[in-house]
């Protein structure tokens, strides 16, 4: 299949769903810090007597105050772990362009478009500043219903399923703790599941290969996906349970689907299985190796083929 | 001829092996990790037998009642429930490594003034950039001793656009998993198991007093007297290192790591200057996996890659350097001193 955009017609879409479970902390941070996220600290009448604000780096979350794994977090970090494994193996796999950002900018649309399709598969897919990527990553929302704790120690916030955890600095010079580098987190714990779903359009059998070869690295034991910030430190291991692959891979099969789809509202009889994503073909476990092993057997290929 | 200036960009051939360190550590003595939390307990007055009638209460201390430091634990979600666990943050292994490295590796005059500055009034931005030029004449000096720790620990800074030539994430991954639960789970006073529960069960814990003494008087000073809790020595966990892309030193560096802690010079935690935080490593692996047109680190030898599901196996092939061998790469840390 030839290199192709997402807007040059609408040639194939899959949607990958399933489920990311947190196995260790996770803390993926608005960049913000929220001074009422614990009780404040009431100084002794020796410090003063007054009450301290106690800041506290929040993680992100969605309108119903649960946590959440934004879209562009996990396709960022999907991007991250391929370009990482597949650096050295050949730029026809994974490279990088932004040099070119200047030069690019005084060509034509065709132009552009001609240099993409020279890309490596990973910017194809992925995106670049010049073109959009064919895989969308949709925000990863919690499963996990409210639980409630039986102590509060840790500051534990049944709707948002964080609690607070608390970090300290230590100077190696004097072996102790540095001042003013108290700092306090909110942390997701293990056991908290997300949705995944992400949609690709007029993917080649290679980026197919390429996407499920990368979502495989969050069970990686060797170099897993890490989502979030403290990665060195433990925090953001990812556990992946694979759901169906709705493929709508041909053009017959698309028309298929529309038909289906307008039958369905014609006789108003909707059932969730008659119509939308959940009437699309569901690509087979088998075809899902398959697909990965095609990629991992060209990877070693190019690998060889290195001078 | 100058040397080189230090390249941060170690991730421009992206990741293309990693060396797995697999550790299992025991406390030789106790061990105090704490969060500086504390809890409330009761104690029943008894003629003999003192700590025998203490009820501890796994919630923070009512005002006037007697309180105790705590251990860090953590929860996690299992079985619909929130749980609650023991466990040495990696955080915790990984600066203890982190700082006996700068103490020992890196030259004396490079270590004074090496934390970022402290956010205050004064102008933070003279003293970010000073900071700045002195993580750049050690880094640029190869025999500072500061590159194998910027490379493997990573190095931040808040001036973003000026540190552009310097900032990277670090080589080194620390992961540690919870204690073994291998004793019995109740707090020990005064050598006695006390029956209550008080939060998590998966390690033995202790309950220590310590009175400080007036230097003057030597009487008690007042409102000295405090508990803690610690873990108790024999308790068990195990931790993995992950290093992207390993080098030789890194190796060299792992000996040391693995020589000072069973000697006790390297410890974990509070209180080491009062006989805490001495581990012991009684279970060491150390595997690399290395992309297979690569010529793996000398001395591993390969092994049947013997994972299952594992994405990377048959791109990256399985090797492994037998403990014994480790003190051989101590000497590849003389380039960098």
């Amino acid at each position: 299949m030839e290199k192709l955009l997402k807007g040059e017609g609408l040639h194939n879409r899959y949607r990958i769903a399933g489920k990311l479970r947190t196995i260790s902390p996770l803390h993926i941070g608005t960049g913000e810090e929220d001074p009422e996220r614990i009780p404040r600290i009431q100084r002794s009448s020796r410090q003063g007597g007054a009450t301290t604000a106690v800041q506290v780096s929040t993680v992100i979350k969605a309108a119903d105050g649960k946590p959440l794994i934004p879209g562009s977090a996990l396709k960022g970090v999907m991007r991250h772990w391929l370009l990482n494994v597949l650096a050295g193996v050949s730029p026809e796999w994974a490279n990088t362009h932004d040099d070119e950002i200047e030069t690019m900018n005084d060509l034509t649309q065709e132009e552009q478009i001609a240099k993409l399709k020279n890309y490596s598969w990973l910017e194809l897919l992925f995106g670049t500043p010049f073109h959009e990527g064919k895989l969308e990553a949709w925000d990863a929302l919690c499963l996990t219903p409210a639980i409630s704790a039986t102590d509060n120690l840790l500051h534990w916030d049944k709707i948002s399923l964080t609690y607070v955890d608390t970090s300290v600095a230590i100077d190696p010079a004097t072996g102790t703790a540095k001042e003013n580098l108290l700092y306090k987190a909110e942390v997701v714990p293990p056991g908290v599941e997300f949705e995944l779903n992400l949609t690709g359009q007029n993917l080649s059998e290679d980026e197919l290969g390429l996407v499920l070869f990368a979502l495989q690295g969050f069970n990686s034991d060797l170099y897993p996906i890490r989502v979030g910030s403290r990665g060195g430190r433990g925090f953001g291991r990812l556990q992946l349970i694979p759901g169906p692959i709705y493929a709508l891979q041909t053009a017959a099969e698309i028309r298929q689907w529309i038909a289906a789809t307008m039958r369905s509202y014609r006789t108003g009889v909707t059932k969730p299985e008659e119509a939308g994503y959940f009437a699309l073909p569901i690509l087979s476990e088998q075809a899902q190796t398959s697909l990965i092993a095609s990629v991992k057997h060209k990877f070693l290929t190019a690998l060889e083929a290195r001078p | 001829m100058n040397a080189p200036a230090y390249n941060n960009r170690i991730f421009a051939e992206g990741v293309h092996g990693v060396l797995r360190v697999d550790w299992r550590l025991r406390c030789v003595t106790p061990l105090a990790i704490r969060n500086g939390l504390t809890i409330g307990y009761d104690e029943t007055k008894i003629n003999k037998g003192r700590g025998l009638g203490v009820k501890f209460r796994w919630r923070e201390p009512e005002e006037s009642g007697y309180e105790v430091a705590i251990l860090h634990f953590g929860y996690e979600i299992a079985d619909g429930s929130l749980q609650t666990y023991h466990y040495v943050p990696a955080s915790s292994l990984r600066g203890a490594l982190r700082s006996w490295t700068i103490n020992h590796l890196v030259r004396p005059e490079f270590r004074k003034d090496m934390m970022p500055p402290e956010h205050d009034d004064d102008p933070e931005e003279k003293k970010q950039k000073a900071y700045l030029n002195r993580m750049r004449t050690a880094l640029n000096d190869p025999h500072s001793g500061y590159r194998p720790v910027a490379s493997l620990f990573g190095l931040a800074f808040e001036t973003r656009e000026e540190a552009r030539d310097l900032a990277h994430a670090g080589r080194l991954r620390v992961d540690t998993k919870r204690f073994a639960a291998a004793q019995p789970r109740a707090i020990a006073i005064n050598g006695k198991l006390n029956d209550g529960a008080a939060g998590p069960a998966n390690a033995q814990r202790q309950m220590t007093v310590r009175n400080p003494l007036d230097r003057m008087t030597h009487a008690s000073k007042e409102g000295g007297l405090h508990h803690f809790l610690e873990f108790c020595a024999g308790e068990s966990f195990a931790a993995q290192l992950t290093i992207l892309n390993p080098r030789p030193a890194d190796l060299g560096l792992l000996s040391f790591w693995v020589r000072e802690m069973n000697e006790g010079l390297l410890r974990l935690g509070a209180l080491a200057s009062i006989g805490r935080g001495r581990v012991q490593i009684t279970e060491q692996s150390y595997h690399l996996w290395q992309r297979a047109d690569l010529t793996p680190l000398q001395r591993f030898e390969s092994v049947p890659d013997t994972s299952t599901g594992e994405v990377l196996a048959g791109l990256w092939c399985a090797y492994r350097l037998e403990a014994a061998r480790l003190p051989e790469f101590e000497s590849s840390l003389r380039e960098h001193v």
